[in-house]
């Protein structure tokens, strides 16, 4: 069993009234995988284009197939910026 | 100086930690909250950030600007939490013995952090509140 941190922020916060999650998996499993669990328990989130969303792994950017393992903190960062 | 802050910005603090006499400019970019959106009044700005990862990514973007531009010293400070019309939501400091650099590495800073550090901004107004992003 693997557990994995996950990071919620500005208008999923909003939404989820949560700002963190734990994940407890049999296996290590990729971003995308997470994704999908995510939803799943949350499924209020399909009001939001979570797919479109850059995600952070332990501080750094990751793609969809970056491979979680135990103790990892994954952030879903919706779109940052504003102002020209 | 890379600093995330729910307390009012410094601005004389921010361009103290950058000063060197061996420079002869000092830039400062300073931020400010507009009181109108799209032609509605603002009431005030509510920030946003991972804060631990945006002072990683602003210390990075940092390095990156002193090895490119070869500027000397550089200070970014960001608020957090409630930020009225008028008041100060960042400010850049670049200091370098010529300015021609300090105005490059200045807005390579602003471009880049907009684009990059996990700050959310949602904009209050009088029928309520919206997540702004770029684009």
């Amino acid at each position: 069993m693997i557990e994995i941190k996950v990071m919620l922020f500005a208008n999923i916060r909003d939404l989820t009234g949560k700002e963190e999650l734990v994940l407890q998996v049999e296996d290590e499993i990729t971003v995308s995988d997470a994704l999908r669990i995510i939803k799943r328990s949350l499924p209020v989130l399909e009001k939001l284009p979570i797919d479109s969303f850059v995600v952070a792994v332990n501080m750094e950017y990751v793609s969809r197939n970056h491979l979680l393992k135990d103790g990892d903190i994954i952030a879903i960062i919706p779109p940052v910026g504003g102002g020209r | 100086m890379i600093e995330i802050t729910e307390s009012p910005i410094s601005i004389e603090r921010v361009i103290e930690s950058v000063r060197d006499s061996g420079c002869g400019a000092i830039l400062v970019f300073i931020g400010t909250v507009r009181d109108m959106s799209d032609d509605k009044k603002v009431l005030y700005l509510q920030y946003e950030a991972y804060r631990e990862m945006a002072e990683k990514l602003l210390s990075k973007l940092s390095e990156d600007a002193k090895q490119r531009f070869g500027v000397k010293h550089i200070s970014i400070a960001h608020r957090t939490g409630k930020v009225y019309p008028g008041e100060v939501s960042v400010a850049i400091a670049v200091s370098s013995p010529h300015r021609k650099e300090a105005y490059e590495a200045s807005r390579y800073l602003i471009e880049s952090l907009k684009k990059e550090t996990p700050i959310w901004k949602k904009e209050f107004r009088e029928e309520g509140g919206e997540w702004i992003s770029t684009g």
